[in-house]
């Protein structure tokens, strides 16, 4: 009764809307809330028990030095195996490419097992939530009329316009219409309102469905392909998850296909998540992302500081800080930062070895590593939609634009940085104000 | 000798400091911009002032009575029923300035200078002219009234040009002049401008010369301009080696051009200037930064703040980590909380700051 979690961890070319922290550390291991994004996700399936899952499997298209980097420095804290299956060139494309290319490395047993697993997660790895991995295990092994459920999304209830959710009006995410838990009909990104349940990016199956339906989705992908291949249709820019050509798409083809039983014979349900989540998409989530995780995984090496508001993580070896600086809540700090007295920072993540020199204020910021910022400087993410003057005591939920310094900016004292966006290596002399510095 | 200050209404161009404080009592380097005026008329032998007012508060009244036995000077107010424009003030005082044959003084009381009255009056004596306009050079002389000499006789007047298109000067009026009593004939009793209809009449006479003005000059009737003003005169202050700035020595002084009264109290770690000005029982905390901005009386800038070209009002507080900048003015007793930033930003008295803010804008 093992199970494997297959994480689809993306690569360069992907994920260029979290630029620019993507230009230095790929998306999934860039830190929240003290840890890689990617660490989170393998605790929460470290601490699934039901079913076992013996072996992770990340699937992207980074060079596997990187990942393997990572790979040796967490497999120690997991008892489950992790491996990873680099993308060729030539494969299908599409966000089950991999799926289908390396499906019958998959559906072998685990390094340790003899058996083959049955139960597998499929994980998009840059989900912030709680991972409720058991819970659809459950729900889809209960007992209710009928065949066994083969295949379970995990969707996100929400009844407003999702703009909570939405860092650009660009977002949009799967619909699931479902009835009595069983889907009827799955649309990828609709233009319009379909249903108020969206694809939260986590996906319970069996067996079979990696060895029948996929192989069953990519041949009717390709016949469908053929018949159309004299119409043009509409293709919105930075789809990731589009499909043409060879490639094959999970959500549009083999979600939507078992769905509305082009491909039949599966069931398909849908497990009704209600807590946290978020899909970290750019750069500027980083910081709801944070918010998040700190609240909800805190770690063991809060301090107690009194000047230090929590939630906060700091790294070990960015203390002491002085007693005149005042840090949180929402913050997390990474290793070797020099945070000079009178320093505020609140709501920010701030990477390793970051100079922050001092009196100097940051807030709604994300500063990567060996970022140097002076004296009395100001760096503080823009608030979209804030009403002005609000009200005393108030504070807009409307979701911060966050600033982003990225990898070895240097800020000169007395800067105010507000909403603006830096590449790497750059000195900012003068004020930046809501602006991409390249 | 005699002198008129054109003091004039409301000082609405100062709003939103002017709301609580009438104009001449604002301070301009910790003392009310008036008392520049009055000393330095003292200083040059003046005995009568007459104050060329709108209206007439009482707190002006009182402090004026004041520097009256200071200075040992008569000071009037001339009470406009209706506003009489720069030259009918001239004639509604006409008992004053022409009580003797000496020649009286006019000035803008929004200007700020090294005020050399004294060789101004030796200057308009050895002339023989009517009157005599205090010149200052600018850059950028398309913007005002130019003022053009006579080919052969020096420092006569020949004609004004108002905002040139082409180079033909860049002397222009700084707003400081002195006229025999005889000119006040000139002037009828209604509204009337001295630039436009009264020295017309002398330039025609061949009766009115400039004297260059040495120095720094400044309008300081915006707060843009007031500080810009502020910033001239901590500098010329600097190059006289004045007493009344903060030494150099001093750890919180950054540069220089530093006035800090002596009743201020400047927290560790602050760092001031240049181009500072800070007012009586003011309170700068600890790691707080002020540049190129004016402190009133009583305010108090707390730790880690940074206040930049900004003038904070009496009785304000500016919070921990706020940052100010963009020509801010905040009027008497404001409060901008910790954290919160604001650019531009006009405040009116008795308000809280909470939320940011951006843009330029009038917080009523």
């Amino acid at each position: 009764m093992s199970a494997k979690a297959l994480i689809l961890i993306g690569g360069e070319k992907t994920g260029t809307r979290f630029r620019p922290l993507s230009l230095s550390t790929p998306k999934v291991f860039f830190p929240i809330a003290g840890k890689p994004l990617l660490t989170h996700l393998l605790e929460s399936i470290q601490a699934t028990s039901t079913p076992k899952i013996s072996e992770v499997v990340l699937i992207g298209f980074f060079d596997t030095s990187i990942i393997n980097a990572y790979i040796a420095t967490v497999e120690n804290s997991f008892t489950f195996s992790i491996k990873y299956y680099q993308e060729p060139p030539l494969m299908p494309m599409g966000t089950a490419g991999g799926l289908y290319y390396f499906r019958d490395e998959i559906l072998k047993p685990a390094s340790g097992e003899t058996q083959p697993p049955e139960h597998f997660f499929l994980i998009y790895a840059d989900i912030v939530c709680s991972f409720p991995l058991h819970e659809m295990y459950t729900f889809a092994n209960e007992q209710r009329p009928g065949p066994a459920v083969d295949f379970v999304i995990m969707g996100v209830p929400h009844d407003d316009d999702l703009s909570s959710l939405k860092n650009d009006p660009q977002d949009n995410f799967g619909s699931i219409a479902s009835i009595r838990g069983e889907v009827v009909h799955y649309v990828e990104k609709p233009e319009t309102k379909i249903s108020s349940v969206i694809n939260g990016g986590v996906y319970y199956f069996k067996a079979s469905i990696l060895q029948d339906a996929l192989p069953e989705a990519k041949k009717l992908r390709e016949e469908r392909n053929q018949a159309n291949a004299f119409l043009q249709f509409h293709k919105p820019n930075d789809d990731e998850s589009y499909s043409t050509g060879n490639s094959i798409s999970w959500e549009r083809d083999l979600v939507k296909m078992l769905a509305d039983k082009s491909i039949p014979g599966y069931r398909v349900f849908c497990y009704q998540y209600t807590s946290y989540w978020r899909q970290l998409k750019t750069a500027s989530l980083v910081l709801p992302a944070n918010k998040l995780y700190l609240e909800k995984r805190p770690q063991e090496s809060a301090t107690s500081l009194e000047n230090v508001v929590q939630p906060c993580y700091i790294h070990p070896s960015s203390f002491p800080i002085p007693p005149t600086a005042k840090i949180g809540p929402y913050v997390s700090i990474g290793a070797n930062a020099a945070i000079g007295p009178g320093v505020r920072i609140v709501k920010a993540v701030i990477g390793s070895d970051v100079t922050i020199g001092q009196h100097t204020f940051i807030k709604n910021a994300v500063v990567d590593n060996q970022v140097a910022i002076g004296e009395w400087c100001r760096v503080e993410g823009s608030s979209n939609g804030e009403v002005q003057q609000a009200k005393e005591g108030e504070e807009s939920d409307a979701l911060p634009t966050a600033t982003v310094l990225a990898t070895d900016t240097k800020v000169l004292n007395e800067v105010r940085v507000y909403g603006g966006v830096v590449l790497p290596h750059k000195e900012l002399k003068l004020d930046v104000l809501n602006e991409i510095i390249m | 000798m005699k002198a008129l200050i054109l003091v004039g209404g409301y000082g609405t161009r100062l709003r939103p400091l002017t709301l609580t404080v009438p104009k001449p009592l604002i301070e301009f380097g910790n003392r009310p911009m008036i008392l520049h005026q009055v000393e330095a008329l003292a200083a040059a032998g003046v005995t009568d002032i007459v104050l060329a007012v709108n209206y007439r508060p009482e707190v002006m009244v009182a402090t004026l009575k004041k520097y009256e036995a200071e200075y040992g000077v008569n000071i009037t107010f001339s009470v406009e029923e209706e506003p009489l424009g720069t030259a009918g003030p001239l004639k509604l005082a006409e008992e004053i300035l022409k009580k003797d044959d000496s020649p009286f003084f006019v000035l803008n009381s929004d200007v700020i200078c090294e005020y050399p009255f004294a060789e101004l009056a030796a200057f308009h004596t050895a002339h023989g002219g009517a009157g005599t306009i205090v010149a200052t050079k600018v850059d950028e002389p398309s913007k005002y009234g130019v003022i053009v000499h006579d080919i052969s006789t020096p420092n006569l007047i020949d004609r004004f040009v108002e905002k040139p298109k082409e180079f033909v000067g860049n002397r222009i009026n700084a707003g400081i002049y002195i006229l025999n009593p005889s000119v006040i004939d000139l002037i009828e009793a209604k509204p009337t401008s001295i630039e436009k209809e009264t020295f017309p009449q002398l330039v025609e006479k061949r009766s009115l010369y400039s004297f260059d003005l040495e120095g720094y000059w400044m309008d300081v009737g915006q707060p843009k301009d007031f500080l810009a003003g502020s910033a001239l005169y901590l500098a010329a202050l600097t190059k006289k080696k004045s007493a009344k700035l903060a030494s150099l020595t001093e750890e919180y002084v950054n540069v220089g051009n530093v006035m800090v009264d002596a009743t201020a109290k400047i927290g560790k770690g602050a760092k001031i200037g240049p181009n500072v000005v800070i007012g009586p029982n003011v309170v700068v905390g600890e790691g707080a930064r002020i540049v190129g901005s004016v402190i009133m009386a009583n305010s108090i800038i707390k730790e880690h703040a940074l206040v930049k070209n900004t003038i904070v009002g009496w009785n304000s507080e500016v919070g921990r980590w706020a940052r100010l900048e963009g020509f801010t003015v905040l009027a008497d007793d404001v409060k901008v909380k910790d954290e919160i930033y604001v650019n531009g930003g006009k405040v009116l008295p008795h308000k809280t700051i909470s939320a940011n803010v951006e843009k330029e804008s009038i917080i009523m």
